[in-house]
């Protein structure tokens, strides 16, 4: 029994001291990730809605948005840019997807993904001047992989988005 | 049993014992990211770096943690230690954490590190345990080195991302995928198998000893038997 207890004592004691040490770490590192993360999003604002100026965060609480949508940005030109997360194969997959006013994929990008290959990082440009219509014709990004599936059904998700929010404002126009 | 001195702990991991070429550990984050010099340069500075702290802290903490749960024990204290490389890479080297990927995680799982805390850092006083632990992880960055600077030079015709003349036109592409990486891998393991001239170690070198289910192996039991 008292080596029963020694074993179960030992691993509890690791995991606690483990467990703070990590959660110290997170203390530190955790504002300078977001910091990071907010300049990447800014950098590639411009990227997946070429020619956009002015973006800005929309207050999205009043909305019914599909759950993948984490972020709302809207441009001077009527066009929305949607921070989505998604996952593949694994969880936590980022995508930034620019629509403009028609209803058109301006661009799409992967900010951070768990997937093995990366090559979820090259879809974006497959996409362009699609909408939900036609965006399923895309055979390169096929659906056929989880990666491509939870890819394009967030760029889905971000087309009806930009139709909620388009619809909102003509409704409170 | 004959002592090994702390220079041929710290050299054995660079060719004699090298984790790759002849212990023939941690092959998958080998073929992974091998396909760039800087990838695999970046993925074995972060898993020495783990494999150090791992060993340090397995060798001190080898007369308190009890037989019985040591492989969990070790497994949390390697985790551990990724997690808290991972987080530091996320936010002052977030370039390379988006490189690596999911391998960065993967250190956790990777036999070398675990394989070093069970045969070495578990039985050794600490100081020869963060020797193994740099000696192994210099031997790990050699190796990934070695096959990546092959992979990316004949295979992409770069080197570090910078286009070399000629091999930038007429590259192996078949060497950045799998088959070309396992190609790559067996020729340098047969390189490294001629170089020490099969003196590597022999089987007997991984005994019964070191094997977490040595108490409940018939064959072991048989072995002791003879």
């Amino acid at each position: 029994m008292k080596r029963y207890l020694k074993s179960v004592f030992a691993l509890t004691l690791i995991c606690a001291v483990i467990g703070i040490a990590l959660a110290a770490t997170n203390m530190i590192t955790l504002p300078i990730i977001k910091v990071n993360e907010a300049a990447a999003v800014q950098e590639m604002l411009e990227v997946v809605m070429p020619g956009g100026t002015g973006f800005e965060i929309v207050e999205t609480e009043n909305l019914t948005l599909p759950g993948t949508v984490t972020e709302v940005y809207c441009e001077t030109g009527g066009g929305y840019v949607f921070k989505l997360e998604t996952s593949g194969y694994a969880s936590g997959m980022v995508i930034l997807c620019g629509v403009d006013k028609n209803g058109l994929v301006t661009g799409a990008a992967c900010m951070s993904s768990g997937e093995t290959l990366g090559y979820e990082k090259t879809y974006g440009n497959n996409l362009v001047k699609r909408t939900l219509n036609s965006i399923d014709s895309v055979d390169t990004v096929a659906s056929a992989t989880k990666t491509t599936s939870g890819y394009k059904n967030a760029v889905k998700d971000a087309l009806n988005a930009a139709s909620v929010l388009n619809k909102s404002v003509k409704g409170g126009a | 049993m004959k002592q090994e001195s702390n220079l041929s702990i710290l050299l054995k991991g660079l060719l004699r014992e090298n984790p790759v070429f002849v212990l023939v550990l941690g092959t998958c984050p080998t073929l992974a990211t091998t396909t760039t010099v800087i990838g695999a340069l970046s993925m074995g500075i972060a898993a020495m770096a783990v494999l150090i702290c791992s060993n340090a802290v397995v060798s001190l903490l080898r007369k308190f943690i009890p037989d019985m749960v040591r492989i969990p024990c070790y497994i949390v204290i390697i985790a551990g230690f990724v997690t808290l490389v991972q987080m530091f890479m996320h936010a002052y080297l977030p370039e390379l954490y988006d490189l690596l990927g999911v391998y960065l995680a993967l250190i956790t799982v990777n036999c070398i590190v675990l394989g070093r805390a069970e045969m070495f850092a578990g039985k050794n006083p600490v100081g020869k345990s963060v020797l193994d632990g740099i000696g192994m992880g210099l031997g790990f960055t050699l190796a990934l080195f070695l096959m990546s600077v092959v992979r990316e030079v004949f295979g992409a015709g770069t080197f570090m991302g910078m286009p070399i003349p000629v091999l930038y036109e007429h590259n192996i592409s078949i060497l950045t995928k799998a088959p070309g990486g396992l190609l790559v891998y067996g020729f340098l393991i047969a390189a490294v198998t001629a170089i020490t001239k099969g003196k590597a170690p022999r089987k007997k070198s991984f005994s019964c000893e070191g094997c977490p289910n040595a108490g409940n192996c018939v064959t072991c039991s048989e072995k002791g038997a003879e």
